[in-house]
């Protein structure tokens, strides 16, 4: 199984939409190899929520970068604070 | 992300396109990080068992959401590089406005330099270079053709582009042409990072700090400034695959105990090409899973094999990106060379993981030829200290190193790296043949 495919097959097993799975699938590609594949060995670890709130957090990260929107950096950013806090 | 005006200082321009693209907006990320990991170390970390499962756990979501960041970022970088406004529209898109450079003089020295980059990237045998690999490691390049893509397209644009477009498209390509391709640029940047990697944490393995330290004095520096921390870490880590669906057995079944790993804690790192970021590459070296702790020739072996993790075609801040695809294809010819030295690591270890856990045999080559790359310069130059040299010197003599190609890959590459005072590989196997005394063991 290729690496995108791994990690299709991740995100629908978690419930993420098709939309946000081809950005996943593209944005890949900004990581070097080795580390898309440590991060992706990482999620196979996780649970289907934590890969939600990472996929939830992706889509806010592109949309700051889009709009540099303070107000919604900082609400991802508490929403890390919480996710890190969580076992 | 910084928007920049063309009436913006020269300055700020320069410290923008200075740094890689992504970095400002991730610096001020990160410092917002930085509270929000305060307020997370507030909260106590469990005792006893738990207590290393919660760290790699939060490890684990560190490094995920690292990745993100830059995923996110992907992209955006490379217009803000190129003096752009991103406008948020009312529908929730972005308008991308551009301002290129338009001063006539700047403007025909960005000329030249996309040309330059045009030429490099439509080479033939480089063309063909890029489609073998693609043959032989598919995806797993990706990265290292992503901002080649981005060039094709610009440059295709580039044909009919006119006026303040036409501009815009040859600042980012002259940008593109100084960041990946113009050796004398990349190696400049590098030079900026001098320090010598932190180290903590081996008064746990037995050994000090202070020692490793000395260990590393030995090296080259340059082959040091991409390593930002070299950590020991009092844990057994292990590579494991699942259980088979049919066997029933619930534990996860460990390949093979993890020595060393040249880690990247922060993704961000590769932004930063490697330096000058807190704990961005972090060099581990893990608790030996036998009995014993490790000997000092075994940690000796462990850092020399993980430091050249951080100097391959992929991580050396040292290489135009023509470079990286003849360092890989050069490797790959040698990785596929029937006569070469064969490892247990790279030949059975690997392969065993990759097929338990059912994961990608092209990812498997690639990593094949990593461990190698790692594995050549651990055997053959094995750290630079007297010690290791004559080693390497009785090998050469009584013929258990017949196969020097590893020896020239690694002279070569660390010549093209301009990794200052390194030993001479080639010349160290010429001078053992004729018989003559050599004194390329010495170090600074």
């Amino acid at each position: 199984m290729t690496l995108k495919e791994r990690l299709e097959k991740l995100l629908k097993w978690a419930g993420v939409g098709e939309e946000n799975r081809t950005l996943w699938l593209q944005r890949i590609d900004a990581l070097p190899f080795d580390r898309a594949e440590t991060f992706i060995y990482i999620l196979e670890k996780f649970g289907k929520e934590d890969i939600q709130f990472l996929a939830k957090n992706l889509n806010d990260k592109i949309e700051f970068a889009r709009t540099n929107d303070r107000a919604l950096f900082q609400r991802a950013l508490r929403e890390e604070a919480v996710f890190l806090l969580q076992k | 992300m910084e928007r920049l005006h063309s009436e913006q200082s020269e300055e700020i321009k320069n410290e923008i396109l200075d740094m890689r693209p992504e970095a400002k907006a991730l610096r001020a990320i990160e410092e917002e990080s930085a509270e929000l990991e305060a307020l997370t170390e507030k909260k106590p970390a469990p005792e006893g068992k738990e207590a290393h499962e919660w760290q790699r756990n939060r490890k684990w979501k560190k490094a995920a959401l690292h990745a993100l960041t830059f995923m996110a970022f992907s992209g955006v970088g490379i217009e803000t590089r190129a003096q752009n406004q991103i406008l948020p529209q009312k529908d929730g898109t972005a308008l991308i406005e551009t301002t290129g450079e338009n001063d006539p003089k700047k403007v025909e020295a960005n000329g030249k330099k996309a040309e330059k980059l045009r030429l490099l990237i439509e080479d033939k045998k480089f063309k063909e270079r890029v489609a073998r690999l693609i043959g032989t490691y598919g995806e797993t390049i990706n990265f290292l053709r992503v901002e080649i893509v981005e060039n094709e397209w610009d440059l295709e644009e580039l044909k009919t582009a006119t006026g303040n477009r036409r501009n815009y498209l040859l600042t980012k390509l002259a940008g593109s042409y100084d960041y990946y391709w113009n050796k004398k640029e990349i190696v400049k940047h590098a030079e900026k990072f001098t320090e010598m990697p932190g180290v903590s944490g081996f008064e746990l393995a037995g050994h000090s700090n202070q020692k490793v330290e000395a260990i590393l004095k030995e090296y080259p520096a340059d082959l040091l400034t991409n390593i930002d921390e070299v950590r020991y870490v009092d844990a057994v880590e292990n590579a494991v695959a699942p259980p088979a669906p049919e066997s029933g057995e619930k534990k996860e079944s460990v390949v093979y105990g993890v020595a060393g790993r040249a880690y990247n804690v922060g993704i961000q790192s590769v932004l930063w090409h490697g330096r000058g970021y807190e704990h961005s590459n972090v060099l581990t070296i893990y608790k030996a899973s036998g009995e014993k702790p490790h000997t000092e020739s075994q940690l000796r072996d462990l850092l020399a094999h993980e430091i050249l993790h951080y100097y391959d075609w992929e991580t050396s801040p040292r290489l135009t990106t023509g470079e990286r695809f003849e360092m890989l294809d050069e490797q790959t010819e040698y990785l596929d060379n029937p006569k070469r030295r064969k490892s247990h690591y790279t030949d059975e270890l690997v392969p065993e993981e990759y097929k338990k856990n059912h994961w990608d045999e092209k990812a498997m080559r690639l990593r094949q030829a990593k461990e190698l790359w790692a594995e050549e310069f651990e055997d053959f130059s094995g750290g630079f200290t007297t010690a290791r040299y004559e080693t390497m010197k009785r090998n050469i003599m009584n013929g258990k190193l017949e196969d020097f190609s590893g020896v020239k890959f690694s002279d070569k590459w660390l010549n093209n790296m301009q990794i200052g005072d390194y030993v001479k590989a080639t010349n160290l196997v010429r001078d053992n043949q004729s018989g003559r005394p050599s004194m390329h063991g010495v170090r600074r």
